[in-house]
């Protein structure tokens, strides 16, 4: 038998030590890989998370409104979906992009809110400053139903706004709300027109000023509004819009119930007399025929006619509005 | 050496070579094994700590959430004061929200209490038929939630009074105590 002992000898041992070793290796950069999206998709929940606890502050207080900027580790895409039924719910979600131009990763675990009223598209992107710019104002239908928290990463460039609007962005100082005074908006910016004109993404019809009821056109479609809801109809698609507005006529209906409860109370002991609880009910009668937020200047003339009537009684049950 | 002496020879090696063979086989075998028993336990180490890092973030986000539940909730309309926003409860309103259960699930806690500071040693829970000589007040329960913690803000409790044949709003000082659960993420 002739033996090259130059030649390379590759023997069994050889053979399994690289198929297994092989094994081992593409199982531990699975693992790893594994590990990585596991750590992401919890990092994605905490975010959503701690999103929704940063949601937390944005309830006014005694403040007429306010504004929180939330910056995120991460270019950050926000998942908010809104769901209808008694109350409501949000659920929000939160997905990054992995490596620079990744694509994106499936998102984290929802995180369920229901006591908020979040306005904003159903899904947002923050750009490379991964901010995004939130603020709150109140809804009083006469009483303050609740605070209405807007959530925008995109800048905005308001075009002849009225007063109350100017004032409200003046006064919050939000970073990426403009008002248009020649040259300062980009091409870019959302273009928010009131008085009409060309190039705008949106325009606002105000029918009633002194009520501040009006309609927003975008799209191609059309949603209306009544107070702070102005900036819910901009800032949100119509789809959340309308889902909110629903959720919160509930929680109108239901404050209506609480405060006829508390006039027939407080009359029964004999403690003060306050505005009756029926004429409370004829509120909850026709905020229940709100369908959509076309119904809601309905309401309009109810409310200031409750608003007169809690005046007027000897002790008031609320005192916004 | 004959033909025959020499294949007993090469047999002989080839016999030496299998057995050095195997050996070093089992030798790997054995490495191996020993290597993914060490990479298993690291991965469990790592996800033991993960879970503990991640049940403590958890109980932190809990936390912050419950004491913003606690600041703000007392500026909803559901319990807020007339003309006194801001850390201000109308017991009143307490009392007539004791009939609606509709919101039962709606805030993310497991309880809302009222406390008032005064008499401390007492605890009377207060119903319709002895407010307001009372001192605490169940204000909400979630049953979908089982309560392992809580957190306490001072805030004001008022309510109205006839006085001298004035309505007049009477304020006492009180706690609003919120049940949590800890390890519960989301609502």
């Amino acid at each position: 038998m002739i033996r090259n002992r130059k030649g390379f000898e590759f023997s069994f041992a050889w053979i399994f030590a690289m198929l297994v070793g092989a094994a081992i290796l593409f199982l531990a950069i699975y693992a790893a890989m594994q590990f990585v999206d596991t750590g992401r998709h919890v990092l994605d929940t905490t975010t959503a998370q701690e999103l929704s606890i940063l949601l937390e502050p944005m309830e006014t207080g005694v403040a007429e409104g306010s504004v929180d900027i939330a910056t995120l580790r991460d270019v950050t895409r926000i998942n908010n979906d809104c769901y209808e039924g008694r109350f409501g719910r949000h659920e929000i979600s939160i997905s990054t992009k992995q490596g620079v131009g990744g694509d994106w990763q499936r998102p984290g675990e929802s995180i369920s809110v229901r006591n908020k009223y979040v306005f904003s598209n159903s899904t947002i992107e923050t750009g490379d400053e991964r901010k995004v710019f939130l603020f709150s104002k109140p809804l009083d239908l006469p009483w303050k139903v609740s605070p209405l928290i807007f959530a925008t990463t995109e800048n905005y460039c308001f075009r002849d706004p009225p007063r109350m609007v100017e004032n409200d962005i003046q006064g919050l100082n939000i970073q990426n709300l403009k008002i248009y005074e020649g040259g300062n908006c980009s091409i870019d910016d959302i273009h928010v027109c009131f008085e009409g004109g060309s190039d705008c993404d949106m325009t606002v019809h105000m029918r009633d000023e002194e009520n501040n009821v009006g309609i927003v056109n975008k799209n191609g479609e059309r949603v209306t509004y009544v107070g702070n809801l102005i900036y819910g109809a901009i800032f949100a698609d119509n789809e959340t819009y309308e889902c909110n507005v629903n959720r919160l006529m509930f929680r109108l209906i239901q404050q209506a119930n609480l405060y006829a409860s508390e006039s027939n109370f407080l009359k029964g002991r004999g403690k003060c007399d306050p505005i009756s609880a029926n004429r409370i009910r004829t509120l909850t009668t026709i905020v229940s025929g709100v369908e959509s937020s076309e119904g809601l200047p309905n309401i309009i003339s109810q409310v200031n006619s409750l608003n007169e009537q809690n005046r007027a009684a000897e002790c008031r049950l609320w005192y916004r509005g | 050496m004959n033909k025959i002496g020499r294949q007993n020879v090469d047999c002989g090696i080839e016999v030496k070579m299998k057995r050095k063979g195997q050996f070093k086989i089992q030798q790997m075998a054995f490495m191996l094994v020993g290597l993914m028993i060490f990479f298993i336990l690291v991965g469990l180490f790592w996800i033991i700590l993960q879970r503990q890092s991640l049940y403590d973030e958890a109980i932190m986000l809990r936390e912050r959430e419950a004491i913003q539940i606690a600041q703000f909730m007392a500026d909803s309309s559901e319990f807020n004061c007339q003309g006194n926003p801001g850390y201000c409860i109308n017991t009143d309103k307490i009392m007539a929200l004791d009939n609606v259960t509709s919101y039962d699930g709606y805030w993310p806690v497991d309880y809302v209490r009222l406390a008032q500071m005064h008499p401390a040693d007492e605890e009377i829970r207060c119903t319709r038929a002895n407010y307001p000589d009372c001192t605490v007040y169940d204000v909400y329960e979630n049953e979908d939630v089982t309560s392992t913690s809580s957190m306490s803000s001072y805030v004001a409790l008022c309510r109205y009074e006839r006085v001298e044949g004035y309505a007049t709003q009477i304020c006492e000082l009180g706690k609003i105590i919120i049940g949590y659960d800890m390890a519960r993420m989301g609502n």
